[in-house]
């Protein structure tokens, strides 16, 4: 028991204290009480430091509205910086830390921030770094230190140990917020057959209600709840998700929340700690209340400065006084509530109304209970620095100015509904003048706002609210029900005073999350900077972690005052996703480090693994980059494979490469269309070598196409291309030829791919498969075969990218592994070995062949050498736009081969090829691969150069990196490095 | 003869979550204006009542025919019985065995929609997701084909993908005690 907690009274299980730390020190609360409720009770009024100027902040509201009293829960990987203290559920052992403040929060240094206060005026960085004479060097400089001195909290660097998970939800109705318009709605809604979801960002249902202590339905609020709740509970057909916000609203009715879980440090290990929903609602009921507006007054930011709403929460919920005595000011009915309830508390209590008179049921309620009111007085500053001493109050205009003496004052500017939800949907909100508040707009979205998300005040007509939005939802969806009315919005007896401006003394807060000022806004609008959405990038005002919520309305009534037009005119910023913060954690999902995307592996990947191969990512896919031998580095392993294979035989898992069965009578026309050379007449068991171009002419994949059957082909293309290369032919086939009678299928997971290549490769083949001949009349190159491996149908075709006699082994891909090692003792036999990607690129490369880097999406078949393989019979894709003449020019980039001019000279990837004399600009052009040939003895390149070979062949240029600083000289010879007459490919 | 090497072999389990060896995947596509005749032929071949209807199984003696595309049908089940050769008339239509290509996980009926619903947007409970209900979807990113059976859910998925989604399915079974049922 503390000063600030009351004997009796609250939510609270006091029965079940609850121990916890602020800035180290050890206090003590009790299940139910929020982290903020938990530090009032102890006293605890000043919290953290303010964003710009470091001015001391307490708690000022009692929810997610909250501006000041953020925190950093947890310490090292744990630390989750700028929690809300007021919708932190206090556990036990729960460690919280102010945060933006050195190296004390009551002794800040950061304070000296103020007496720069006249400088750091709205727009400061704007007119202080950027502009005519002013460079982005001096922001560059000062930028580390301006970081450090303002801002939020800090994340932690380690890595999150915590666990997170995504679910996928659906239901009829989703209904966000547990008010009594909530769980009106819900429980109608589930009545009438509905399959519901109620979404409460508490953890505990209700809403204003638990709070309330006013009789609904002539029973208690908390006793009208316990009804509902238990009925709600009871009912088969709806999800309670408490401790859940809904953060984003989407296309079709796609809601994301988020539930948090794990309620404790160290408690429940194997709960994650939040959990992602989405949700896949049919219609949606928001019902998620309205948040009290502060007022705008000197020193209103002050700790001790409270939303009155939030005072009467604490005071009746969580059984706290935020102080012994309290001045509410205010400008509407509502705020009559809460200085009822606090003067019945025990707290001395005094009401400052800007208006010059009021009356009805809630004046009478507050004068019953002692309450001392004041009309036609507004407050100009509040006094005390770190916490209330009291506030100064006056007329409109600043006449009649006396002091108040209190510890807390309770601000009531009137109330914003919360329609964020609605906003992301772009749904533009309509000013009501007569409740100085923004209600929802129009929208032909199965959405729908009730309760006090609507602008309905009372709790009855909010419950009224909630049934009607439950009754329209299942009607909608085919349920009959009697529909009630929806009650109109309001509910006070006396009209609210809008916008109080008055003689502001002081520093007066318009957003205090962000420390803007009423000053700030003035400048900022004078300025020409005076619509919402210029004014909230100039001055920050409405970003952070509030978003706005207690700021917008604010503003834009200064905006309006100032520009002499009213808030309708004025116009909103739009709300975007995510309402409330969400951590990143939770995004990622559940499966966040090497599992976070899919891992794609060959059916030789455990073999490969086996005989030590060095795995790389190649997008998706694992794929054995080397076989190291011991401690063998990357460069020689690739060099020692391709002597292996130059010299003997190797084996590679090609089985990445994407395969795509093209089948059907129109296959060959289609692929006639698709390829730039012939395929229609290709022979069954033959293979041709194939380019496709776009529809603007450059080039987009490469690979060999086999005729295996009469209405039957594979065609292969390179690993990265394989996705691509079939939804283009998918849509071809879809959109532009649907009269052919083909049909393209990927296959690349059906078949095991093995690429044999060396002069040996015969005498690796031939005692292991049967039903085929292998010599070179019976099997020439660029022939297809069917066979049999150890038993199982095997495909055969004789391609060879390395210069080298070669094949490639297809084999159904639960037998991969098998005829792997089938192939692998064979191979070892023959003095050869398996080989990675790495040296089957660098074997293309000497022979001349393109390995990736050259099809950037900017080259034509001519570019890169291949202009002779388009046909002039036929029409393909791109056959057209590819004679555009800026693609026909000569001095386009071509592909060439490179050598150094320096023995022993590295190349570099990426290098720039330039004139000797003309080191500038993007050069001649770049070199695209580059390899240390084993057989040449020296490094070798290809590259794409202005003119290519015809204007460049024999003649030396510079290459220069200059990322890595390297520059050397390179002469420009034929890409074709090994056996150019073929000899050795159909030996 | 060569012994099948199937992908998640060797990979650690979990009892509702198992793997189906030796399915048997055949596509059928038809023809631009061919399907009726076609998808008549392969339920007469495979002596099933009926046809499925988009996004839905028709199941026989030995195997079922699934609807997964407007243009075809996969053939699924067990090993063919020898006297069943899956072939098509040239003029209606094509065959692509992909046995190979497509492996099946196993998700018991007591947790399927619970735990496939951390993954797939598709709405797995009975009442939605009845009995020979067949739809195509991202699982982890990753296009499968999802089946209900009455045993469960049977996930088809790309065999080089299998290791991962095999992963996902047993990592996720194995935290699923610490949620409410959905």
């Amino acid at each position: 028991m503390t000063a600030f907690r009351f004997e009796v009274g609250g939510a609270l299980d006091r029965d079940r204290p609850v121990e916890f730390s602020f800035n180290g020190r050890r206090l003590q609360g009790y299940t139910g009480d929020t982290l903020a409720s938990a530090l009032l009770a102890n006293g605890e009024c000043l919290v953290g430091r303010s964003f710009k100027y470091h001015r001391p902040r307490g708690i000022m509201s009692a929810g997610l509205e909250e501006t000041s009293a953020l925190l950093t829960v947890g310490r090292g990987a744990s630390a989750t910086p700028n929690t809300l203290a007021t919708t932190e559920e206090l556990c036990q052992g729960l460690e919280a830390y102010s945060q933006h403040c050195w190296p004390s929060l009551r002794f800040d240094i950061g304070v000296l921030n103020q007496l720069f206060t006249p400088f750091l005026g709205a727009g400061f960085y704007y007119k202080t770094f950027m502009g005519p004479g002013k460079t982005s060097r001096s922001w560059m400089f000062y930028e580390r230190f301006i970081r450090r001195a303002a801002g939020l909290g800090r994340a932690s660097r380690e890595p999150d140990p915590d666990r997170y998970e995504n679910v996928e939800g659906f239901c009829d109705l989703l209904v966000v917020g547990a008010g009594p318009a909530g769980l009106e709605a819900a429980r109608v809604a589930s009545g009438a057959g509905l399959n519901v979801i109620l979404v409460e960002r508490d953890f505990q249902l209700g809403g204003n209600l638990l709070q309330e202590t006013v009789p609904i339905e002539d029973v208690t609020a908390s006793a009208w709840l316990a009804s509902r709740e238990r009925d709600l509970r009871a009912s088969p057909n709806i999800r309670i998700l408490t401790r859940t916000t809904a953060f984003g609203i989407y296309d079709h009715g796609v809601v994301g929340l988020v539930e948090r879980l794990q309620r404790s440090p160290g408690e429940l290990d194997n709960t994650a700690r939040e959990r992602l929903w989405t949700i896949r609602a049919k219609r949606v009921v928001v019902a998620a209340g309205a948040i009290e507006r502060p007022l705008i007054f000197g020193n209103n930011d002050r700790p001790g400065v409270m939303l009155a709403s939030s005072m009467r929460s604490y005071a009746n919920r969580w059984a706290v006084a935020a102080g012994k005595s309290a001045v509410i000011v205010t400008n509407n009915d509502s705020a009559y509530i809460a200085a009822r309830d606090l003067a019945k508390a025990g707290i001395f209590t005094i009401l400052v109304d800007a208006r010059e008179k009021a009356s009805g049921s809630m004046v009478d309620a507050a004068l019953a209970a002692d309450v001392e009111v004041r009309f036609g007085r507004v407050p100009l500053r509040a006094k005390g620095r770190n916490g209330v001493t009291g506030l100064q109050i006056g007329d409109p205009n600043g006449g009649h100015a006396e002091i108040i003496r209190c510890d807390a004052i309770g601000m009531s500017g009137g109330w914003s509904p919360t329609q964020h939800l609605l906003s992301q949907r772009g749904v533009r909100p309509v000013w009501s003048d007569e409740l100085a508040a923004f209600l929802p707009g129009e929208t032909r979205e199965p959405i729908r706002c009730v309760g006090a998300a609507s602008g309905v005040w009372g709790n009855d007509e909010c419950r009224d609210s909630g049934r009607a939005g439950g009754a329209e939802a299942a009607i909608a969806l085919g349920k009959t029900i009697v529909k009630p009315g929806f009650p109109p919005a309001g509910g006070w007896d006396n009209p609210i005073r809008q916008h109080v401006l008055n003689s502001i003394k002081g520093k007066a807060f318009v957003d205090v999350q962000n420390d803007v000022t009423l000053g700030d806004i003035i400048l900022s609008t004078s300025e020409g900077y005076d619509a919402p959405e210029l004014l909230k990038r100039y001055t920050t005002l409405g970003m952070g972690t509030d978003q706005g919520r207690t700021s917008a309305v604010n503003a834009l009534a200064l905006i309006a005052k100032m520009r002499g037009r009213q808030i309708s005119e004025v116009g909103t910023t739009t709300f975007r996703p995510p309402f409330a913060p969400v951590s990143i954690g939770v995004l990622a999902g559940s499966d966040p480090g090497q599992r976070l995307y899919p891992t794609r592996r060959s059916p030789v990947h455990n073999a490969s693994i086996s005989q030590g191969a060095n795995m790389i990512e190649s997008g998706f896919w694992l794929r054995s980059q080397y076989f190291p031998q011991g401690a063998e580095s990357l460069e020689a392993g690739y060099q020692r494979e391709m002597r292996m294979v130059r010299r003997s035989v190797g084996i590679c898992d090609v089985s990445s490469f994407g395969k795509i069965s093209v089948q059907g009578p129109d296959a060959g026309e289609f692929l006639n269309r698709v390829y730039v050379n012939a395929f229609k007449s290709l022979p069954v068991g033959k293979a041709r070598y194939g380019v496709m171009l776009r529809d603007d002419g450059l080039a987009m994949d490469d690979g060999t196409c086999w005729r295996v059957g009469e209405f039957d082909y594979l065609v292969t293309t390179t690993t990265a291309c394989a996705g691509k290369v079939l939804s283009w032919l998918e849509e071809l086939l879809e959109t532009r030829w649907p009269d052919l009678r083909a049909s393209a299928t990927s296959v690349t997971e059906q078949w095991a791919a093995i690429s044999i290549a060396g002069p040996r490769s015969r005498e690796l083949l031939e005692p292991i498969i049967t039903g085929m001949k292998l010599d070179n009349d019976a099997f020439p190159f660029m022939g297809v075969r069917e066979g049999k491996i150890d038993g199982v149908d095997c495909r055969v075709a004789r391609i060879s990218f390395s210069g080298e006699l070669g094949y490639e082994v297809y084999v159904p891909a639960d037998f991969g592994e098998n005829t792997w090692n089938l192939l692998l003792t064979g191979v070892k036999g023959l003095g050869g070995g398996p080989y990675g990607t790495e040296t089957l690129d660098a074997l293309a490369i000497e022979k001349g062949h393109i390995v990736g880097g050259e099809l950037d999406g900017r080259s034509t078949l001519d570019d890169l050498g291949l202009g002779r393989m388009a046909s002039g019979k036929k029409p393909f894709v791109g056959s057209v736009m590819r004679r555009r003449p800026e693609l026909c020019n000569d001095n386009r980039a071509q592909l060439v081969g490179l050598v150094p001019v320096t023995d022993g000279e590295t190349f570099e990837v990426g290098s720039i090829l330039c004139q000797q004399q003309d080191l500038s600009g993007h050069g001649l052009g770049w070199v695209t691969s580059a390899i240390e040939s084993p057989s040449l003895g020296h490094w070798i390149g290809i590259g794409m150069l202005n003119g290519g070979l015809s204007k460049w062949e024999g003649r030396t240029l510079l290459a220069d990196n200059p990322i890595r600083g390297v520059r050397y000289l390179v002469k420009v010879v034929s890409p074709h490095f090994i056996d150019p007459e073929g000899k050795r490919l159909h030996g | 003869m060569a012994k099948r090497i199937y992908p998640t072999e060797g990979l650690a389990t979990v009892s509702e979550v198992t793997y189906q060896p030796s399915t048997t995947v055949v596509q059928y596509h038809a023809w631009p204006q061919r399907y009726v005749e076609m998808a008549g032929t392969l339920a007469a071949q495979y002596k099933l009542s009926t046809s499925p209807t988009p996004g839905k199984a028709v199941c026989g003696a030995y195997a079922s025919l699934l609807r997964v595309h407007p243009q075809r049908l996969w053939l699924v089940g067990g090993d063919l019985a020898p006297d069943v050769k899956p072939d098509l008339p040239p003029d209606i239509g094509c065959v692509q065995d992909l046995s190979h290509a497509w492996h099946t996980i196993q998700v018991d009926s007591s947790i399927a929609s619970q735990l496939l619903n951390q993954f797939v947007s598709v709405n797995l409970v009975p009442q939605h997701f009845p009995v020979d209900s067949v739809a195509l979807t991202p699982l982890h990113g990753i296009g499968v084909v999802l089946w209900c059976r009455p045993g469960g859910i049977s996930v088809l998925t790309p065999r080089s993908f299998a290791q991962s989604i095999w992963h996902a399915l047993v990592e996720t079974r194995r935290r699923l005690p610490s949620q409410k049922p959905l």
